[in-house]
């Protein structure tokens, strides 16, 4: 029986009505609010936990260079005595110098290797078996970017633990910034080959040259992609047998792992990179920031040497490549840093972690705030709080971290490289000692 | 019963319709608020930013609240925000258009884009796997989906996008040189090298190409080839990204001066020096008032050889209240753009003007050496530059132009101490290689000359100086040769240089005669014609050209050339060369 037509209007307004509750009931808890106006928490460098240092400058003064170019330095017990010296690369006056730990805390610096042009990195091994530490230099020919086939690989051959002898293993070659010893090819007479990482400019490459005896090497090259920085070494894969990472930046921006297949042969594969050409890729160096027992990677990009308007970019900072074995790398961001080179790892807190440090070359110097050194620490669960160490001396390139003192407690130690403006607030090196 | 189940049908279609209705429009009415409720707020430190950014900021977000324009003012935020450096507003207004326009890829690419900047891998993969999703035709975003996934070692993943690419951009230089990586990581390395080849052969200005070839030669021990790559890589330029309009258009967003200044440079490196200009102009009409724009600007225009252009810049730089090291700069620049232009007595005063101000600035002391060389007052440029070169020891350029000024002067031992002091900072300095190389040759000392100039050719085998002197050594030492009488190391020096200069008539000249002593006309006749191609004026090449058509039976040419020689010669006064082309007509055959 038909509905009277007042209730069939009633009904059909009443079920409108309804329907258009629901739609917009419907409507309105389905899409939501909208996205979230809530950012992403981003990493505010924090006061707190503090970790304060007493800045001392060691080695030359600043006015024995005017500008001090420190291009790397690193901590190694050069003579065996016992106590951890200073060596570092300084491009003003094209120099290698020691700075030695002649007693607990007093520092008297020497130049061990004069006219090496651009030297970018240096390095201990007993190269040939001789039971003294040689000194090994990655020399750039000029720090500056430049294309041409100037850079070379030289040996401070260690005579006596005083007295260094300059040999040139390779040169007019693309510009070399790394160079380190390692026993690539299973030797057992107690010569170490070398790895050695070519930056160049547009065009360089990474090789290994095997150690022939007699300071004679044969170079093989691994990859030719240029912008090598640094190609530190490790068992990655955990064969037992040693392999090397290199760092590649310029167009590339990649880490590469080349793993030691034997009989030397070195299979190339990519660990990661980033798709950003202009990443700043500025330093890699191993370090078990987990302490599974496998070498992980830390690596810094900061770079501005390249730049034409130097300074900061957003994406500058430090990260760890996790090794998940296999020769696998699992890539984990651990914080901004303006300019960051120089990773280095320690437990500065002592709470049994490992720390990661970096230092800034490329910040805004302008503004007084911007950070040369910052600090970030573990809290065991590989969870970083950046921390901000020191704001001058700027233009910071090298760092390392070690135990200076004999009494446990990391000692930090960096290098300043004052190329560029503004030049108020320079240092030459310049240790650190926790407060 | 079947007219009450249509009538409930009718019932429930009707009800569907309206609250399909209902949530629709409800949806859209309440689009400004749900925008609102995503956007971030606007930065607190607009006032140290242009205002003409704060300003576009403002007017976005006014957009927002209206309800036809809302999604257009959130776009605009976010590519204000994003092209200025505001990355997690720009992410935030991204997100919120992503989740209003799921079909729009541009907002799953800009999300990638910066997610990309704070190195979350992860949400890369996924915007960009939903951007090539959604537009399938934007080969940027296979490019960047093949490239993350080659160096996150999803090689096989990686081809196959490089393939896409391929397709939507045939001979593409970028997919290809991908795939000749993923090759390499698969140690198929002719497959790698085959397209490393195809990209040299079809894209001649892609410099990376080139210098991974180069390597690839010289591993083979072709070092000749990869010399040649090596300097094809070098002027093909730096390394350029692929096109993306996406991602370009943003730039034009741009009103942050430093940013804009980075652009600028950056173009300006990658050969887009028109689009340089463009961006360091609106810096500077964002910033007035500060004069590192006018700095960019008018640097920009040096490098592009535009000295008119860049003086009113830096003019302009000087009428700002600067002081310190900015003051120092701009006004060394505006000398040298006056230099440029032949106005070196308004450089001198301005320069001696500024000392005044700063006594200590090496960089004005070494622009006064400059400028008073080109007035002709070495004596005093040289003084100009010691000064330089006391306050800056370390400086390659001063320490050559000192070095070369000493020179002329005749100080010839100080010179060669900051020549190859320049050397010592910058090992390839090419004006010193020159220089030296020079010396060395006018001392007799053929090898330190070579010294000089190897390096210099190796490290600009493009200029023509470099190419020039490397082949006077050759012409020089294959003359030393010939005079002990050791041909075979003449023609060998002869051969490299016209190989390393091939116009370098002397030595064409220098060959030719050594073949034509050896009773070699045939080689001779080659380096003759280059000869008189080179000088056709010159009498001598006609008569040697003559001589040697003559001795091959080539009477015809011979005649005409030897003609042509005698005429040059006459005309010239030079009896004697006529008299030989005479001599040698006379023996030709009759015609």
């Amino acid at each position: 029986m038909p509905l009277p037509r007042p209730a069939f209007i009633a009904a059909l307004l009443l079920g409108s009505v309804a329907a258009a509750l629901i739609g917009l009931t419907v409507s309105h808890f389905w899409s939501g609010p909208g996205p979230s106006a809530e950012l992403a928490p981003s990493p505010k460098p924090s006061p707190s936990p503090k970790l304060d240092y007493v800045a001392t400058p060691i080695g030359a003064a600043v006015s024995e260079f005017g500008r001090p170019l420190v291009t790397h330095l690193d901590l190694v017990d050069l003579d065996r005595d016992g106590l951890l010296d200073v060596l570092y690369c300084e491009g003003q006056k094209n120099t290698v110098r020691w700075i030695r730990q002649t007693a607990r805390g007093v520092f008297v610096e020497k130049v061990i290797g004069e006219s090496i042009a651009g030297p970018a990195h240096v390095s201990v091994a007993d190269v040939n078996g001789s039971g003294r530490l040689d000194v090994l230099v990655a020399s750039m020919g000029q720090i500056m970017p430049s294309n041409d086939r100037i850079g070379a690989v030289i040996i401070l051959e260690n005579l006596d633990n005083q007295n260094f002898n300059k040999r040139t293993l390779m040169d007019h070659v693309a510009r070399v910034t790394d160079v380190r010893a390692a026993n690539l090819s299973g030797r057992t007479d107690g010569k170490l080959d070398l790895v050695v990482a070519q930056f160049g400019y547009d065009q360089g490459e990474t090789r290994w040259m095997e150690n022939k005896g007699d300071w004679r090497f044969e170079s093989h090259v691994v990859n030719s992609q240029s912008g090598c920085v640094h190609a530190p070494v490790a068992d990655f894969d955990g064969d037992g047998a040693l392999d090397f990472a290199a760092l590649i930046s310029q167009e590339w921006e990649e880490v590469h792992i080349f793993r030691n297949l034997g009989k030397g042969v070195f299979k190339d594969q990519i660990a990661w990179g980033s798709t950003n050409e202009d990443y700043g890729s500025s330093g890699l160096a191993v370090a078990d920031v987990n302490r599974d027992g496998r070498p992980d990677l830390i690596y810094t990009n900061g770079d501005g040497f390249d730049y034409s308007t130097r300074g900061p970019r957003p994406w500058h900072g430090m990260q760890w490549l996790e090794n998940i074995g296999g020769g696998k790398f699992s890539f984990h961001r651990v914080g901004d840093l303006p300019g960051a080179y120089a990773p280095c790892s320690a437990d500065l807190n002592g709470d049994g972690f490992v720390d990661l440090l970096a230092v800034s070359c490329f910040a805004d110097w302008s503004d007084p705030e911007a950070v040369s050194m910052m600090a970030w620490l573990n809290d065991g669960q590989q969870h970083f709080t950046p921390v901000v160490l020191a704001h001058k001396p700027t233009h910071l390139v090298g760092a390392a971290v070690g135990d200076l003192d004999g009494n446990g407690v990391p000692v930090i130690v960096t290098g300043g490289f004052h190329a560029f403006p503004p030049y108020d607030k320079m240092g030459n090196i310049t240790l650190w000692r926790r407060k | 019963m079947a007219q009450k189940v249509k009538k409930i049908l009718a019932a429930a279609v009707l009800f569907a319709v309206v609250a399909i209705a209902s949530a629709y429009l409800w949806h859209r009415f309440r689009l400004p608020a749900r925008v609102h409720a995503g956007l971030p707020a606007l930065p607190t430190d607009l006032a140290r930013k242009p205002a003409e950014l704060a300003r576009r900021l403002a007017a976005a977000e006014t957009l927002t609240r209206e309800r036809a324009h809302a999604i257009e003012g959130a776009s605009e935020l976010g590519r204000l925000y994003h092209a200025n450096g505001y990355l997690r507003e720009a992410e935030s207004c991204w997100r919120l258009l992503r989740a209003e326009q799921s079909k729009e890829a541009r907002w799953s690419y800009y999300l990638a884009d910066l997610r990309r900047t704070a190195g979350d891998g992860d949400a890369v993969a996924s915007m960009l796997a939903e951007t090539v999703r959604l537009a399938p035709n934007y080969a940027a975003a296979w490019l960047q989906l093949a490239d993350f996934e080659l160096k996150t070692g999803q090689t096989a993943r990686a081809e196959t996008h490089y393939r896409r690419r391929l397709e939507l951009v045939p001979r593409d230089p970028y997919a290809r040189l991908g795939l000749a990586r993923a090759a390499l990581q698969q140690d198929h390395r002719s497959d790698a090298r085959q397209l490393i080849e195809q990209i040299v052969q079809d894209s001649p200005d892609f410099s990376t190409a080139h210098n991974l070839y180069a390597e690839m030669l010289a591993a083979e021990g072709r070092a000749e080839e990869a010399f040649r790559h090596r300097n094809l890589g070098r002027e093909a330029g730096r390394f350029r990204e692929a096109e993306d309009p996406w991602l370009d258009e943003l730039q034009a967003s741009c009103y942050d001066p430093k940013r804009l200044a980075l652009l600028g440079t950056t173009a300006f490196q990658t050969r887009r020096g028109d689009r340089g200009v463009s961006y360091l102009r609106r810096a500077v009409e964002l910033a007035p008032d500060d004069s590192a724009g006018y700095q960019s600007l008018g640097t920009l225009y040096l490098q592009l050889g535009e000295p008119a252009k860049a003086q009113p810049v830096f003019e302009q730089g000087l009428q700002l209240p600067v002081r310190g090291q900015d003051r120092v700069m701009l006004t060394v620049n505006l000398a040298e753009s006056l230099r440029l232009q032949q106005r070196s007595a308004d450089a001198l005063g301005l320069i001696q003007k500024a000392l005044l101000d700063a006594p200590k600035a090496y960089e004005l002391h070494g622009e006064l050496g400059a400028v008073l060389v080109d007035v002709g007052r070495i004596d005093e440029s040289v003084k100009a530059y010691r000064e330089a070169v006391a306050l800056a020891p370390d400086d390659a350029d001063l320490n050559f132009s000192l070095g070369s000024n000493l020179l002329v002067l005749g100080q010839r031992e100080a010179a060669i101490f900051h020549l190859k002091r320049s050397l010592t900072l910058q090992p390839t300095y090419p004006k010193t290689l020159i220089v030296l190389g020079h010396l060395a040759l006018e001392a007799g000392q053929l090898e330190e000359a070579r010294r000089y100039w190897q390096p210099l050719y190796d490290s600009h085998p493009e200029q023509p100086t470099a190419r020039h002197v490397l082949a006077l050594y050759h012409l020089r030492a294959g003359e030393a040769a010939a005079a002990k009488k050791d041909a075979a190391a003449a023609e060998e020096h002869y051969r490299d240089g016209v190989r390393i200069d091939p116009d370098y008539a002397e030595i064409h000249a220098n060959l030719g005669v050594l073949y034509l002593t050896q009773g070699r006309p045939t080689n001779a006749l080659p380096a003759f014609e280059a000869y008189h191609r080179l000088r056709p004026k010159d009498a001598q090449s006609s008569l040697f050209l003559g001589q040697v058509y003559a001795q091959l039976g080539q009477f015809t040419d011979a005649r005409k050339i030897l003609a042509e020689g005698e005429q040059l010669a006459e005309r010239a006064g030079n009896q004697v060369t006529a008299g030989y082309c005479r001599e040698i007509l006379g023996h030709l055959p009759p015609l």
